[in-house]
C-alpha cells in the first residue's frame, strides 16, 4: 500500500512539472486555459502587454470604457517593466506565446520575417489610413512593402526634445518667462544667476546618465550647427556622420556646463526619472526632455507651474528632429485565437484610443487627426506646437529601398555602438578626456563598417543614403521621393 | 589462450563477490530502482534547465541571431573573431578579473578573521553576531546595490559623513569614477558575500579537534603560534574549497553591477556577466538590436574562462594530493605488473 502510494505521489508529482513545462500552443499557457474557461461564460479574454510607463493608466480607463461596450471581451492588460521588456518580449517570441495584442518591441522587417505580426490591412483600410496624420505610415515602422502591421499611437511629429522650465524656481530668483533662454550662453548667464541667487544651493540644470538621453540632446542640439545630419547620416554625401561639428561641441557644452556649476552635479550618476523628479521638487530651474515630459510632471509629480520652450542653441539658431524616427503602437500576435475579438478592439481603439492615450492624459501627439478630448493641463498645447515645428520628416532609405532595413541591422551588429550617448555620459563623467577623438574615432570605426557592409549587400549602395533634393529643415514629402526615382 | 592458477583465483573471487551481490540484490536491486526513480526528477531537469540550455548557447555562438526568428545566418567563428577584436569584451574581461581577485581576496580574508574572532569561546553574544554579518548574504543583492548606490552617490551618506567632518572639500564621485566605482564594486562585494565564507572558516574551524589546542596550551603556545602551527595549517582545505567558491562566485558578478553602476562610466565597471546581458537583451547598449549569437559567443568564452581557471586553481591547491595520487597509482600498476 505504501508503495503504491509512493508511486501515486511520484506520478503526480511528474505530471505537475511535465504540464508546467508543457508548451503554450499545446494548451498548457494558462491565459489559453483562462480563455477556454472564460469561452465557456461566453466573454473572451485578450492578453494585451504594455511596455510604455506613461501609458499605463491611460491604458486602463481606455480598457474600462471598452469592458463597459463590449461586456463579452475582457482585457487582461499587464505593463511590462521598462528594463526588462525586450527580454520577456523575446522570449515569448521564442516560445510563441506571444500575447494577443502587444506595444511595439522589436524591428518590424524581424518580426514578419518569423510570422510573428498579423496584418492589419483589413482594419486599415484606405479611408482609415486617410485619418491618419501625413507621414504616419512610413516602411518598416508601421509598415511593410505597404502593408500594415502597426496600429499606430503617437504622430511622426513628436519625440523632440525640449526645455522644461519650473516656474517656481525661476520666480523665486526674480526671473520670469522672458528670461528664458534661447542661446547657450544666455542659459549659462541665467544659469548663473540661479545658482549665485540660490547662495550655490541650486543647479539650474537637471541632467541624466542615460545613453539614450545624452545621445538624443547632442544629436538635436548639433543639427543648429551641422544641420546636414540629422541622426546617424548625412543625407547630402550618402554616409555615416558620426562626429560632427555640432555634435562635438553640443557635447563640450553639456561639459561647461557641468563645470560652471549650472548641471546638477547628481546629473552623471541618476537616471531621467530621477532627475525629472529634482527639476519637479524644485532642486533645479531647467530639465531637457521629450513631450512625453508634460503628462509626467503633471500626473505624477502633481506639478504645475512650468513652461515649455525650445532648448537652447549655441547661436539661438534652430534646431530639429527627424520626425517618425521610431514608430510607437500596438500590433497583433499572429498566432492570436481571437482575431474577431481583437478587431472589435481595435475598432473601439480608433475612436477612442488616441483621445484617451494621449490628448485626455496629455502624454503626447496623437497620430491620428482631429482627435477630440481635453488635455488635463494647459501648457499641452504648447508642447504639440513644439513637436510640430521641430519634428521635421527628413529622407528614409527604406522608403525607397527595403533592402536597407536588413543592411542597416547588420551595420549596427557590426558597429557594435548605438549611438555616442555613451561616450558622451563618460565624457561627462570624467572617463573620456577628449570627446572630439573618441567621437572621430566612432566616426572611421562606422565609415569602415558602412563599407565594409555595403560589399555583403549587393542590393544596397550609398546612393540609397543620398538625397541630393532634400533640404535640412524642409520636410522631406512622398513628392520628393518621387521626383527622386 | 591460457589462464594461469593465479589468474583463475582471482576470477573466482570476482565471481564470487558478483554472486554474493546477487544473493542480495533481492532488497538492494529494489533500493537501487527507488534510488533512480528518485534521481529522475533531478536528472530531468537537470538536461533540461542545464544541459540544453548550454548545448544551445554554443550553438547559438555559432550564428548571427537577434534571439527572434530561425537560425538561418551560420556565421562559423564570426562571432568570436569580432569578440576578440572588441575593446568594450577585453575591457569587461578586465573588468571581471579586478572584481574576482577583490572580492576573493578581502571576503575570504577579512571572513577568516571574522571567524576566529567569532570562534573565540570566551566571546558573548556570538549569535548575534554571526546573525549580523550573515545578513547581507540573505538580503537580495540587486536590493543591496540600489541602496548602496544611495549611500555611494554623490549627496549620499559616505560623501555626507566625510563632508561633515571636514575630510573632503568636494562630494567624492565614488560611481561616477571608473575606478572608484570598481572599487565600490568590489568593497560591496566583498561585503556581501562575508557571511558565507565566515561560515564555512567556522565549520573548518570547529572541526579542529579542541585537543590539539589545550596540548598547545600545555607546551607553552601563545595565540600567534597556535594561530601559525595549528589552525592555519589545519584550515588548508578549506581554504581551497572557500576560495574556489569565491572565484566562481565573482565570475558570475551581475545583479550587484547592474543595479549599483550598470556597468558606468563608459563600460568602466561592465563585468562579462553584464556585457553578456546587454548584448542579449539590451538594443541600448548592443548596437540599437539584440545579439543572442553575439551574447552566447561570449557565455561560451566564459564557460572556459571558469573552467580554467578552476581547473588551474584545483591543480595549484591539490598538487600535493594529485602528486600522491599518481604515486600511488604509478605504484599501484607497478605491483600488479
Amino acid at each position: 500500500m505504501k508503495k503504491t502510494l509512493w508511486l501515486l505521489t511520484i506520478i503526480l508529482t511528474f505530471g505537475l512539472v511535465i504540464s508546467a513545462c508543457a508548451n503554450p500552443e499545446d494548451g498548457g499557457d494558462s491565459s489559453v486555459d483562462g480563455d477556454e474557461a472564460s469561452e465557456e461564460d461566453g466573454v473572451v479574454t485578450l492578453d494585451l502587454w504594455n511596455r510604455y510607463p506613461e501609458l499605463r493608466a491611460p491604458f486602463d480607463r481606455l480598457i474600462e470604457g471598452f469592458e463597459e461596450e463590449h461586456p463579452d471581451i475582457k482585457i487582461n492588460k499587464q505593463d511590462l517593466p521598462l528594463e526588462s521588456h525586450e527580454a520577456q518580449f523575446q522570449t515569448a517570441l521564442s516560445d510563441n506565446s506571444l500575447p494577443d495584442l502587444f506595444t511595439t518591441a522589436a524591428d518590424l522587417q524581424e518580426l514578419v520575417e518569423v510570422d510573428a505580426v498579423k496584418d492589419l490591412d483589413e482594419v486599415f483600410t484606405d479611408e482609415v489610413r486617410g485619418e491618419f496624420v501625413e507621414g504616419t505610415w512610413w516602411e518598416n515602422g508601421t509598415t511593410l512593402d505597404g502593408t500594415a502591421y502597426v496600429f499606430p499611437f503617437v504622430s511622426p511629429k513628436s519625440g523632440a526634445m525640449v526645455m522644461y522650465y519650473n516656474l517656481d524656481v525661476l520666480e523665486q530668483y526674480g526671473l520670469s518667462e522672458d528670461d528664458i533662454p534661447q542661446t547657450w550662453e544666455e542659459f549659462i548667464e541665467v544659469g548663473n544667476t540661479i545658482y549665485e541667487e540660490s547662495g550655490e544651493s541650486i543647479y539650474p540644470l537637471a541632467w541624466n546618465n542615460e545613453a539614450w538621453s545624452n545621445d538624443s540632446l547632442v544629436n538635436m542640439m548639433g543639427t543648429a550647427i551641422s544641420p546636414n545630419t540629422p541622426w546617424r547620416f548625412d543625407y547630402t554625401e550618402g554616409q555615416p556622420s558620426i562626429s560632427t561639428e555640432g555634435k562635438v561641441e553640443s557635447a563640450e557644452y553639456l561639459k561647461q556646463l557641468q563645470q560652471e556649476n549650472i548641471m546638477d552635479p547628481t546629473s552623471t550618476e541618476v537616471s531621467t526619472i530621477d532627475a525629472e523628479a529634482n527639476f519637479a521638487a524644485g532642486n533645479n530651474a531647467f530639465w531637457f526632455s521629450g513631450n512625453w515630459t508634460g503628462t509626467q510632471l503633471y500626473n505624477d509629480h502633481g506639478f504645475e507651474n512650468w513652461g515649455v520652450a525650445e532648448l537652447p542653441t549655441k547661436d539661438g539658431e534652430p534646431y530639429y528632429y527627424p520626425a517618425a524616427r521610431q514608430a510607437d503602437g500596438l500590433q497583433v500576435s499572429n498566432n492570436t485565437e481571437h482575431w474577431e475579438e481583437v478587431k472589435v478592439f481595435l475598432e473601439y481603439a480608433l475612436d477612442n484610443l488616441h483621445e484617451e492615450l494621449y490628448v485626455k492624459s496629455g502624454t503626447g501627439v496623437p497620430a491620428k487627426k482631429d482627435v477630440g478630448g481635453e488635455p488635463p493641463y494647459d501648457q499641452y498645447n504648447d508642447i504639440v506646437a513644439l513637436m510640430e515645428e521641430l519634428a521635421i520628416p527628413v529622407p528614409k532609405p527604406a522608403q525607397d529601398n527595403l533592402n536597407t532595413v536588413e543592411f542597416e541591422r547588420s551595420y549596427n551588429d557590426s558597429l557594435g555602438f548605438a549611438g555616442i550617448g555613451d561616450p558622451v555620459v563618460g565624457y561627462l563623467a570624467g572617463a573620456v578626456d577628449d570627446i572630439e577623438a573618441e567621437i572621430e574615432e566612432l566616426d572611421e570605426q562606422a565609415q569602415g563598417t558602412f563599407e565594409t557592409t555595403l560589399e555583403e549587400y549587393p542590393d544596397v549602395s550609398s546612393d540609397d543614403y543620398k538625397f541630393p533634393n532634400w533640404e535640412p529643415f524642409t520636410p522631406y514629402t512622398l513628392d520628393d521621393y518621387e521626383e527622386l526615382d | 589462450m591460457s589462464i594461469n592458477p593465479k589468474q583463475s583465483d582471482a576470477f573466482k573471487e570476482i565471481s564470487d563477490k558478483k554472486a554474493s551481490k546477487v544473493k542480495m540484490s533481492g532488497r538492494a536491486k529494489k533500493r537501487a530502482i527507488w534510488a533512480y526513480i528518485f534521481l529522475l526528477p533531478q536528472v530531468v531537469f537537470f538536461f533540461v534547465l542545464s544541459a540544453y540550455p548550454i548545448i544551445m548557447s554554443y550553438v547559438y555562438s555559432f550564428y548571427n541571431w537577434s534571439g527572434i526568428g530561425p537560425l538561418n545566418d551560420f556565421i562559423g567563428f564570426g562571432n568570436y573573431k569580432q569578440l576578440l577584436s572588441h575593446p568594450r569584451f577585453w575591457q569587461a574581461f578586465e573588468n571581471s578579473v579586478y572584481y574576482i581577485i577583490g572580492t576573493t581576496s578581502i571576503g575570504v580574508g577579512v571572513a577568516l578573521i571574522l571567524a576566529i574572532v567569532l570562534n573565540d569561546a570566551r566571546l558573548k553574544g556570538k549569535g548575534i553576531y554571526r546573525t549580523i554579518y550573515f545578513l547581507p548574504v540573505v538580503t537580495t543583492t540587486a536590493i543591496v546595490g540600489i541602496i548602496m548606490n544611495s549611500i555611494f552617490g554623490i549627496n549620499g551618506l559616505v560623501n555626507e559623513i566625510l563632508t561633515t567632518f571636514n575630510l573632503t572639500n568636494a562630494p567624492i564621485p565614488w560611481l561616477t569614477d571608473g575606478a572608484l566605482a570598481l572599487l565600490v564594486l568590489i568593497i560591496v562585494g566583498a561585503w556581501k558575500g562575508l557571511g558565507v565564507n565566515m561560515v564555512y572558516w567556522l565549520a573548518g574551524l570547529q572541526s579542529i579537534p579542541n585537543e590539539l589546542y589545550e596540548s598547545a596550551q600545555l607546551d607553552g603556545a601563545g595565540f600567534w603560534q597556535t594561530l601559525r602551527h595549528i589552525t592555519l595549517p589545519l584550515l588548508k582545505p578549506m581554504l581551497a574549497v572557500i576560495v574556489l567558491l569565491s572565484l566562481v562566485t565573482g565570475i558570475n558578478a551581475f545583479d550587484l553591477v547592474k543595479t549599483l553602476t550598470n556597468g558606468g562610466p563608459y563600460y568602466q565597471t561592465e563585468t562579462l556577466d553584464l556585457f553578456i546581458y546587454n548584448y542579449a537583451f539590451s538594443s541600448e547598449h548592443a548596437g540599437g538590436n539584440t545579439r543572442m549569437g553575439y551574447a552566447s559567443a561570449t557565455g561560451v568564452l566564459l564557460g572556459i574562462f571558469t573552467f580554467v581557471i578552476s581547473l588551474i586553481y584545483g591543480m595549484l591547491s591539490f598538487r600535493k594530493e594529485i602528486k600522491t595520487f599518481l604515486e600511488n597509482r604509478k605504484r599501484k600498476r607497478g605491483e600488479e605488473s
